[in-house]
């Protein structure tokens, strides 16, 4: 087996300390990082995803395995060329103003982190401004609001206009989430998408970021 | 046995270690709590208070103290004064009550949307004749049709108004707290006869792990100045928020409902409580939130044992629910798996009538047939006497059926207890013959029937009007003071 497969196997069996040990044998034999990142690395996490979206295997499978890529990538980091992109985008999340609730907000943060984003958790209880300034920060790709109340869920309305207002709602995709949001919901307020679990927020995600 | 068909899920040694662990966790970790004043309370009364972190840790003594100090009897009293509920129930039988929390409605005609304010004059109509539904809570009506800012207190007026039942109430925000309390007050003549005949109860909530955020420590302190029971309320989510075990799950909810039961007896001794654990677990393929998982189920036993036997403290969790979207096969079973266990529990109360969809979704359907499955779950729970009496010694020793002409059709033990065997309303029990004569209805359908009966009979209770009219003042003076235009 290719050391490239090897990588591969340990990220999907969810070895932390193999894949780092392994990526690093990798670079000594002079593999160069992107081949490591781009035929190692990325095939192992993308076969997790394969599975997970068979019902193969569990959640925790996947964010073990994305906890053993993240260790391979800490050490081909350093040696990609200048500017190199190890996440396929980004994302700002955080559970909307009044609403405290972030269960389902953490969990779609791990599960865009799996699925290689980058991901900017405002918490919980965050106004538009805040939403605003990370966006200004970080130039997201989508920003996921999250709202588990029907009072709460107001905000994500409020949070869109405030994007029209400070002229940045045609810098990112708006995507909405949360116990009583619906598709209808997301069409009234003018969301850019509604995803009914972290599973599927995860893959709109990497579908948009590797579309665009 | 009369009183409890009872089984234990942990022996006395697991009861004792799941008790010693839970104040060794109260005692060295203490929990945060996001309230300035109560931590002021609380500091006065002996606990060691962090105000800059907003941590508090309580000693052995003060945990004794306050354990010590949870009433042994109290009653919640009811609107009507017909249904007032003793604790500990003099038949030894759990109360009942309806869901809280849904957003969603699904009418009789199968359309699930937010919750109007008609749909909990309806909802509060049937409650109020379910025979085995014991108190209510409120809907949680959308903000399309009542001030977002004020949904607690809109929906409150209408309990007040039209539930002959005791009320436990959910506030939504912080300011609201004082409100909903003075419109109870309100509806029974003031301040005073309301800590004396209390109609409303308060929730307030954790938030895992040992967190206390503003809006529910308010709800606490607020309860404990006015008198106000309180059911303090966790809802963990295993695997999520906390353990993926059920029993750490179990564990920590019981940390945190008694973190907020020692608090409140602490502020105010005599405070009537019922500690309520409603565990959910996470399912790890889907991550959806459930609350139908069987380990969890087990769990809320462990919970109620440790409160009820652990410190005879009363008890209170879910009785009856699903994960299902509708009335399928999987709603029942999940259903009554979760009623029948918890029938021989030693839960004080049981809620969740009416609820599909993980709690997300109400249903007047469903609320009618939670009242027969309720019904079956109270006898369950009663058991049965074994004597001479019971076992009809005199007819059987008597050889009374050896006659050929005896049937105990008519026997006179026959006529002294026939009817004492449950009989559910709307149960089949009769033959297809029958049945099909009747229009082969399903359960479903016959608790359509009964849905409309229900609609066009007289209401069979209101607030009288003097009193409605105090409510409606508050309900003026909140809507000014919470509603931002």
């Amino acid at each position: 087996m290719s050391i490239l497969n090897e990588i591969s196997e340990l990220v999907i069996k969810g070895d932390i300390a193999g894949t780092k040990a392994k990526v690093a044998e990798a670079v000594e034999q002079k593999v160069d990082a992107q081949v490591i990142l781009n035929q190692g690395l990325m095939p192992g996490i993308n076969e997790i995803g394969e599975r997970f979206a068979k019902g193969l295997i569990f959640v925790p499978n996947v964010l073990l395995s994305a906890k053993a890529m993240n260790s391979g990538v800490e050490v081909i980091q350093p040696l990609l060329a200048s500017g190199g992109e190890t996440t396929i985008g980004t994302a700002v999340v955080a559970t909307v103003k009044g609403d405290l609730h972030d269960i389902g907000k953490n969990l779609v943060a791990l599960m865009m982190r799996s699925a290689n984003l980058k991901v900017i958790d405002l918490g919980a209880n965050v106004g538009a401004d805040k939403f605003i300034a990370a966006i200004n920060e970080y130039h997201p790709d989508i920003v996921g609001l999250s709202a588990l109340l029907t009072t709460t869920m107001n905000e994500q309305g409020n949070i869109i206009r405030a994007f029209e207002a400070a002229g940045v709602r045609d810098k990112v995709k708006v995507m909405i989430g949360g116990a009583p949001v619906t598709q209808m919901w997301a069409d009234k307020i003018g969301a850019d998408a509604f995803t009914a679990d972290a599973a599927e927020a995860a893959r709109w995600a990497k579908n948009y970021a590797t579309s665009k | 046995m009369v009183g409890r068909i009872k089984y234990n899920v942990m022996n006395d040694q697991e009861l004792e270690h799941m008790k010693s662990r839970m104040e060794q966790l109260l005692i060295e970790r203490g929990v945060h709590l996001d309230h300035d004043e109560m931590l002021e309370e609380l500091a006065k009364v002996g606990c060691i208070v962090d105000m800059d972190s907003k941590n508090v840790k309580f000693t052995k003594e003060l945990i004794k103290q306050a354990v010590d100090a949870v009433p042994k009897k109290f009653t919640l009293y009811s609107p009507s004064g017909k249904y007032d509920l003793e604790f500990p129930n003099p038949t030894g039988c759990f109360y009942t009550r309806t869901n809280t929390g849904a957003p969603n409605y699904r009418n009789i005609k199968g359309e699930t949307h937010y919750t109007t304010l008609e749909e909990v004059d309806e909802w509060y109509k049937i409650t109020n004749v379910m025979e085995n539904l014991d108190y209510v809570t409120i809907p949680s009506t959308s903000g399309e049709y009542v001030p977002g800012d004020a949904v607690d207190v809109y929906t409150l007026e209408k309990a007040l108004k039209h539930s002959a039942k005791h009320i436990w109430v959910q506030p939504y925000e912080t300011d609201n707290v004082n409100f909903l309390i003075e419109m109870a007050q309100a509806a029974v003549g003031g301040a005073e006869e309301f800590r004396r005949r209390p109609i409303m109860s308060m929730i307030s909530c954790s938030v895992p792990c040992l967190t206390y955020k503003h809006m529910d420590a308010e709800a606490m302190l607020r309860s404990a100045k006015a008198g106000v029971p309180v059911q303090p309320c966790s809802l963990p989510t295993a695997g999520a928020n906390t353990p993926v075990t059920a029993q750490g799950t179990a564990f920590l909810a019981c940390a945190e409902v008694f973190a907020q039961i020692v608090m409140l007896e602490l502020i105010a001794p005599g405070l009537p409580v019922i500690a309520t654990t409603l565990l959910f677990s996470m399912d790890m393929q889907t991550t959806y939130t459930l609350q139908s998982n069987t380990e969890i189920t087990i769990a809320r036993l462990i919970c109620m044992e440790l409160f009820e036997r652990g410190y005879n403290i009363r008890a209170h969790s879910y009785g009856t629910g699903t994960d299902s979207l509708c009335m399928d096969a999987q709603n029942f079973i999940e259903r009554t798996n979760l009623i029948d266990a918890m029938a021989m529990s030693e839960a004080s109360v049981l809620g969740g009538a009416g609820q599909l969809e993980t709690a997300k979704t109400v249903s007047p359907l469903q609320l009618i047939i939670d009242n027969e499955i309720f019904g079956i779950a109270k006898r369950i729970r009663a058991g049965l006497a074994v004597d001479d009496e019971t076992l009809d010694w005199d007819e059987v020793i008597a050889g009374i059926d050896q006659d050929p002409a005896f049937s105990f059709l008519m026997s006179e033990h026959t006529f002294r207890h026939y009817t004492e065997a449950h009989r559910p309303d709307m149960f089949n029990r009769d033959g297809v013959t029958n049945w099909e004569r009747g229009g082969s209805k399903t359960l479903e359908e016959k608790a359509l029937e009964k849905f409309h009966a229900i609609m066009a009979a007289e209401d069979t209770y209101a607030l009288d009007a003097d009193k409605a009219a105090e409510v409606e003042k508050v309900l003026k003076r909140a809507h000014a003071a919470l509603v931002k235009d």
